[in-house]
């Protein structure tokens, strides 16, 4: 933790360092001293003036969390089917490998088109973004328990459901607490782009970027990138420490 | 309550996709008492495991059968691999036969501790598997499985992976526990000078497909002297059988 602090740290100097030498001009990348300036600015007076950084995070925290929460609920159950069934593998996996590698950012007009412009689009745009990794890691974590902890509940005479919940579904965890990390990081990487499709009330760290953009406020713009990061960061931070919790005995 | 079991012209093939099927176990009887520790030997390959998976119910046999004395008896099983649940302490491992057998809580916690007591382990009860030595991991195994009383307890080579000093004691372990319960315990091993020390018999298999060569009551007082005459007149026995085995496959 404080040794990535310390990394920061000089980043920011070799920025700054950069920037004061005129290496790269102020009008490409601001400074982290003007990019810090920013936040603050972006914090009290808001952008568009009035909406607030805290706000904007708020609401793309909520979209993110119900995409994110939406690819975990349904993508768990399918991975595990996938990861159980050899036959129902063979079926659906050619599908699922077709529609992963469409971005999200291509399903924005169907999203729009479906949902309207708002909370929907975006929340299935995040969706999309999160969904695959949840299923894949899901589907192989099933397909990596070892035969040998199946066959020893078999002999302890285990029926179906008690294999699935003392073997298969603990078995698979280490890797659908990966899936839903990945997924998650995912999920808040496509934010900008859900947040093209239109926000309720205007709000939204990357409908805060655009109108920045749009301003010409570049530095606001770097500013609103430096927060998703942080946040990103912070997310993935927490997520670590869960899954290190609930995974101790690996 | 410990069984007897009783094989009777047990034939196991296995079908492979590409090749020849291969004939394992053919016309295969053996009769264990209750209370009695037989040793079963063979070669790499002859079709043990086999033999164990097909009364531990892991595979079905093509013909013959397998009984058991007295109505729902159950077997346990000592896999090679051990197959302890690596998420579950050394606690929930051992109680894992009984929670699936319904076993109330108080009576499992209770039948717990005994083992613990018993096998040395009281110190590591909340550890997880990962956290013991082989031969601990090998008792929690032997716990796990002995902990629900099987009618007939099944091991696979268990001592195989241990060095000679923690096999020995890992023997005398066995046989002290083994004298209190009087478990029926077929023990599968490649090691002849083990099936002697430990068995009331010893059986002899061929080579695939496999059937009894020999039967050698093994009619030594326990603790039985390893390396003494009588010892070593069996042991010298059954090498020369397993000789003349491989001579006549040649
Ligand atoms: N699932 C299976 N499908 C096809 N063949 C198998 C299968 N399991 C075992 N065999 C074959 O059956 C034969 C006997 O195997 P088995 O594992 O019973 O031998 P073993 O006596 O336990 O050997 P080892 O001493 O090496 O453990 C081997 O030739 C093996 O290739
Ligand atoms: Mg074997």
């Amino acid at each position: 933790m404080l040794r990535g602090l310390k990394v920061f740290a000089v980043l920011c100097c070799c920025w700054e360092a950069f920037c004061l030498a005129g290496v790269v001009p102020g009008e490409l990348l601001p400074s982290p001293v003007e990019t810090g300036r920013a936040l603050w600015e972006l914090a009290w007076k808001g952008m568009p003036p009035g909406h607030l950084l805290h706000r904007h995070a708020l609401h793309s925290l909520g979209r993110v969390a119900a995409g994110t929460g939406l690819a975990v609920l349904l993508g768990i159950p399918l991975g595990l089917a996938l990861g159980a069934s050899a036959r129902f593998r063979s079926v659906a996996q050619p599908v699922i490998n077709f529609l992963r590698p469409i971005p999200p950012l291509a399903w924005i007009p169907l999203a729009i088109l479906w949902f309207g412009l708002g909370f929907a689009s975006a929340v299935y745009l995040i969706f999309l973004g999160a969904f695959f990794p949840v299923v894949l890691s899901t589907c192989s974590g099933v397909a990596s328990v070892e035969r040998v902890h199946v066959e020893a509940l078999k002999v302890l005479g285990a029926g179906r459901w008690a294999i699935w919940r003392k073997v298969l579904l603990p078995g698979a965890m280490p890797s659908v607490l990966t899936g839903v990390r990945v997924g998650m990081g995912i999920g808040w990487m496509t934010l900008v782009a859900a947040e093209f499709t239109g926000v309720r009330g205007g709000y939204g760290l990357g409908f805060m970027i655009m109108n920045a953009r749009d301003l010409q406020r570049i530095d606001e713009v770097v500013a609103g990138m430096v927060a998703i990061g942080c946040i990103g960061l912070a997310m993935e931070w927490g997520l670590a420490r869960v899954s290190r919790r609930l995974l101790r005995w690996t | 309550m410990a069984c007897s079991l009783t094989i009777r012209e047990l034939r196991k093939v296995y079908h492979r996709q590409g090749s020849e099927p291969l004939t394992v176990l053919d016309g295969f009887d053996l009769d264990v008492p209750a209370g009695a520790i037989v040793s079963i030997v063979g070669l790499n390959g002859s079709g043990k495991t086999t033999l164990l998976r097909c009364i531990a119910g892991l595979e079905v046999p093509d013909a013959g059968s397998v009984e058991m004395s007295g109505d729902g008896a159950a077997v346990g099983m000592v896999f090679q691999e051990l197959g302890l649940l690596p998420w579950r302490t050394v606690r929930q491992n051992i109680a894992l036969g009984m929670e699936l057998d319904g076993t109330p809580k108080a009576r499992r916690r209770e039948v717990v501790e005994t083992f613990l007591d018993a096998f040395g382990l009281a110190a590591f009860g909340d550890a997880y598997p990962k956290e013991l030595s082989g031969g601990m991991r090998q008792k929690v195994a032997i716990a796990r499985t002995l902990a629900p009383e099987p009618g007939v307890v099944l091991m696979d080579e268990p001592f195989a992976a241990l060095d000679c000093r923690t096999r020995m004691s890992m023997h005398s372990f066995l046989l002290e526990v083994w004298a209190r319960r009087r478990d029926t315990i077929v023990f599968v091993t490649h090691d002849i000078e083990e099936a002697v020390y430990l068995g009331d018999r010893v059986v002899v298999m061929t080579q695939k497909p496999a059937r009894v060569a020999e039967t050698l009551v093994v009619d030594l007082p326990r603790p039985r002297d390893k390396t003494g005459s009588e010892c070593n007149a069996l042991r010298r026995h059954i090498l020369d059988t397993m000789r003349r085995m491989c001579a006549g496959t040649r």
